[in-house]
């Protein structure tokens, strides 16, 4: 059994106090995410805010796939199955207030995560992918399904509540959500299950040696990953308003994939980087070839940016393996040890 | 007389004389960063002599044997001092392909062979890589595998896939076989078989064979010289003839009890 | 019946030999899971479309090109890109061949724009009469025995000639072949060639019935349940493996309409994972997990 990464995960290292190096880029983070709607304009604050619809999504891959080593291409069908719950729910029962629909929402995926889980338990890497791939489909292909006996195509239209219908304030809720989601897969890091979760991504057989119960593991950390996902899919549905299964391609459930190993598998702080690389990289390739650049229209930029992004990725994994978080830690050693020797 | 040691750590034994075949000079290889395996070995090999590296479980043998062939790498060690020098020649930074096709041929433990082909298609494999005549000749030695040739090598006995591993590396014309742990897992007659194919190879060909064994007693039958390791050095060399039936000695040399294989 | 079940069926018998292929050969060569596979399919048709439309070549130029400069994309991302990940976990070539893939489909669609284009008249070969008046384009006919010779020979090539043993041997222990002096890599490149050939010739064939689009990134996943029902261990079991999934994706269609093609090959590939993984002529072993 190959281990995810050559290195050895961070948690198993032995370390003063993880929470309180976590706790310092975190705090850094909700400064930065705080300030944002102060800094910059309306437009921004929207992008801003896919970001941490991205990061949370991207958290609840790392539980799964960064920490307990499962590799997963199901997270858009997550997403959407989220949404969907929201969309559906709200239209069948539009009384429901505001708060509970996205908690529903993570309920129904977390259930749809234990009924993955069940038989993936018996598949690994290579197959596991397969079989999330093949899921990802057959999930799309029902709730597509689903929409069309529905309101067809124009999908299912959500309202935030006035409460939160600006979108400054909605941006202030996700920060809030993303904040905690970050806490909270940090704190399952360090946690008993996480560092079980780490032994067993590096070698399943000698943490079944150890006494760690496998199965209820991996079931752990299915239902924990689509909980959130889903949470987050549910959250993503107010945040654009309307629900269509369009709007999750594999692309998607692949963009998280690459903000998670750009990160760094098994990071928490530096999955929003990743995440805002992911989803700022072609968009701002897009803006500034079309500001200063002599190419042609806007989608080709796009595709310049995408492009951009498929090499990054690239390049990570050819160089960087352990992604930004590495890449920061290393320079941030060096520069302590510079300060250190020119004092 | 058995001439204790002098081998010094940096390595550098006796001049190596123009016969050597193979010269190894302080190698020093090191597992993962931390483990040093191999710590200041030399060992020369002559044409047409079969020598021996003696030692117990993890005295770095094999790995010895595998930075001689270029795979030190493939188990993440390293080739961190010393060099290999091969007719006159130093390999120790060629790949393993172009020393292959120099004329090192590994016989890797376990009978390595390609489990999912069958016997003949192995010869056929080796005419691509060898001539017609060499390749004769070799099967010539090893009767049995033309009988074989319609067995899925993955199927053949556990001799017959060491006869196959070593004819494999014959084929490549090699001018120095190195084999490793040829004994494992076999039982004596098959052991003494192959043994004496190992006689006929040398009388034929001309080919130096470094023979890494953990059964001394079987080793010392055919070996000319040898060399006992333990802990990744090299204790004493001598002729074979003065260790041969002596376990007494192999224990003090090797710190252990290995008298149990001269059954 | 013919026109509208077994000619289909053939067709998409001969697309998934192809692409199964190229899933196959390149995990029996690297042992690695080539996401760019899709990558490969897109960009055969696109550059015959390149050749042939834009620069006016003739067809019978075009394809040669195309197909060479696709199996040429094969080598090179091998060479470049996996050649040096040897030794690294699983993951990293997956991730590596992601990024190939959106890479590639992204410039393809700087190159050639997010539309379809028609590469030829499905009818530029003629048409056979049936009874009834039904018609077959003889380039179906065609596109069904070029898909299906061409995974014959590379399957008679690596069962009967001497490079094809030495390519498996090189596939089943790279160890053992580097000490038996065979070129690995070079080994290796020729299983990446195969298979971005395959991959690109299954484009051609599905583009000259329907259009060239960014779509046929998709076939690519599609293509991986007759590979993993034929076991992943050999391009003989894929063949069978292709007949079988196309054979249940076009009685799906016929009993229950178009909408459906989609979803078949991952139902089949998901009931293949879950009641036995190593597919119909597996070995029950873990490949390389």
């Amino acid at each position: 059994m190959q281990p995810m990464t050559t290195e050895r995960p961070a948690a198993l290292h032995a370390s003063t106090s993880p929470l309180r190096t976590a706790a310092l880029p975190m705090l850094a983070l909700a400064a930065v995410g705080i300030s944002i709607p102060t800094v910059f304009p309306v437009g921004i604050v929207n992008e801003a805010a896919v970001v941490l619809l991205a990061v949370g999504a991207a958290l609840g891959l790392q539980m799964l796939t960064g920490l307990a080593g499962q590799l997963s291409l199901g997270s858009a069908a997550l997403m959407a199955v989220g949404a969907f719950t929201v969309g559906v729910t709200n239209s069948v029962a539009p009384g429901i207030p505001f708060v509970v629909l996205p908690l529903w929402a993570g309920i129904v995926g977390a259930a749809v995560g234990f009924l993955v889980g069940l038989p993936a338990l018996r598949l690994r890497g290579f197959y596991l992918i397969i079989a999330t791939l093949a899921l990802h489909y057959i999930v799309l292909f029902v709730l597509q399904r689903v929409q069309e006996s529905g309101p067809g195509v124009v999908g299912y239209i959500v309202q935030r509540p006035d409460l939160v219908a600006d979108d400054v304030r909605w941006y202030y809720v996700l920060l809030a959500v993303a904040l905690a989601v970050t806490v909270l897969t940090a704190g399952y890091k360090v946690s008993a299950t996480g560092r079980a979760w780490q032994m067993m991504a590096h070698n399943e057989i000698a943490a079944e040696a150890m006494g760690i119960d496998i199965r209820r593991m991996k079931l752990q950390a299915f239902v924990l990953s689509s909980f959130l996902t889903a949470l987050v899919g549910g959250l993503g549905a107010y945040t654009i308003g309307v629900v269509t299964y369009e709007s999750y391609p594999l692309g998607l459930a692949i963009s998280y994939i690459a903000s998670i190993i750009i990160a760094g598998l098994g990071t928490t702080s530096a999955t929003w980087l990743g995440a805002a690389f992911v989803i700022w990289i072609p968009l701002w390739v897009t803006r500034l070839l079309g500001a200063y650049g002599s190419v042609q229209n806007a989608s080709v930029n796009a595709q310049i940016g995408v492009l951009i992004f498929g090499v990054s990725i690239i390049g990570f994994m050819m160089f960087a393996p352990g992604g930004l978080n590495a890449l920061i830690a290393t320079a941030w050693r060096r520069a302590i040890s510079w300060v250190r020797v020119t004092r | 007389m058995i001439d204790a040691s002098d081998q010094s750590k940096d390595g550098m034994t006796t001049a190596a004389s123009a016969r050597d075949v193979l010269a190894v000079n302080g190698l020093e290889v090191v597992y993962n960063r931390a483990v040093r395996a191999v710590n200041g070995i030399s060992i020369s090999v002559q044409a047409g002599e079969i020598v021996a590296l003696l030692g117990p479980n993890g005295a770095g043998k094999t790995t010895t044997l595998r930075a001689i062939g270029g795979f030190a790498s493939h188990e993440n060690a390293r080739i961190a001092a010393g060099t290999v020098v091969f007719n006159g020649r130093d390999v120790t930074r060629l790949r393993p392909e172009r020393r292959a096709r120099l004329g090192i041929g590994i016989v890797p433990e376990s009978g390595k062979i390609f489990e999912r082909l069958s016997v003949g298609e192995h010869i056929s494999a080796m005419s691509s890589w060898s001539d017609r005549q060499t390749v004769e000749q070799v099967l010539s030695m090893f009767p049995r595998l033309r009988e074989r040739s319609a067995k899925l090598a993955g199927l053949l006995s556990g001799g017959e896939r060491q006869m196959l591993a070593i004819a494999m590396t014959l084929s490549l014309r090699p001018s120095v076989l190195l084999i490793d742990e040829l004994s494992l897992g076999l039982g004596p007659k098959v052991v003494d078989e192959l043994l004496e194919k190992l006689l006929q190879i040398r009388a034929s060909q001309q080919v130096a064979v470094l023979l890494v064994e953990q059964n001394v007693d079987k080793a010392l039958e055919v070996a000319d010289r040898c060399y006992m390791i333990a802990g990744g050095q090299i204790v004493t060399t001598a002729p074979a003839a003065e260790l041969r039936g002596r376990p007494d000695v192999w224990s003090l040399l090797l710190g252990q009890d290995i008298g149990h294989h001269a059954q | 019946m013919l026109t509208s079940f077994v000619l289909p069926a053939l067709l998409l018998a001969g697309l998934y030999a192809l692409i199964s292929l190229a899933w196959v050969a390149i995990f029996q060569a690297t042992g690695a899971f080539n996401l760019a596979t899709g990558s490969f399919i897109l960009l055969g048709p696109y550059l015959v479309q390149e050749f042939a439309t834009q620069r006016g070549l003739p067809l019978l130029l075009a394809i040669p090109i195309a197909l060479f400069l696709s199996a040429a994309a094969g080598v090179l991302t091998y060479q470049l890109m996996l050649r040096p990940l040897a030794g690294r976990p699983l993951l990293a070539p997956i991730i590596v061949t992601l990024g190939v893939s959106i890479t590639i489909n992204a410039l393809v669609q700087i190159f050639w724009g997010a539309g379809s284009r028609p590469i030829t008249d499905p009818k530029v070969m003629g048409v056979l009469l049936l009874s009834e008046g039904r018609q077959v384009p003889i380039l179906n006919l065609v596109a069904i025995a070029a898909s299906f010779a061409f995974v014959l020979g590379v399957l008679a090539l690596t069962r009967f000639t001497r490079l094809g043993i030495l390519m498996r041997a090189s596939a089943e222990n790279v160890l053992r072949a580097e000490q038996m002096g065979i070129g690995i890599h070079r080994m290796a490149s020729l299983g990446w060639g195969i298979a971005a050939l395959a991959a690109a010739l299954a484009g051609l064939t599905y583009a000259f019935q329907n259009l060239a689009s960014p779509d046929l990134a998709l076939l690519g996943f599609k293509g991986l349940a007759p590979a993993m029902l034929g076991g992943f261990q050999s391009p003989g079991g894929a063949l069978i493996g292709s007949l079988v999934v196309a054979l249940l994706e076009t009685g799906a269609v016929w009993i229950w309409g178009g909408s459906v093609r989609e979803v078949v090959p991952f139902v089949v590939l998901l009931v293949i994972l879950l009641v036995r993984p190593q597919g119909l002529f597996g070995k029950p072993t873990y490949l390389r997990v």
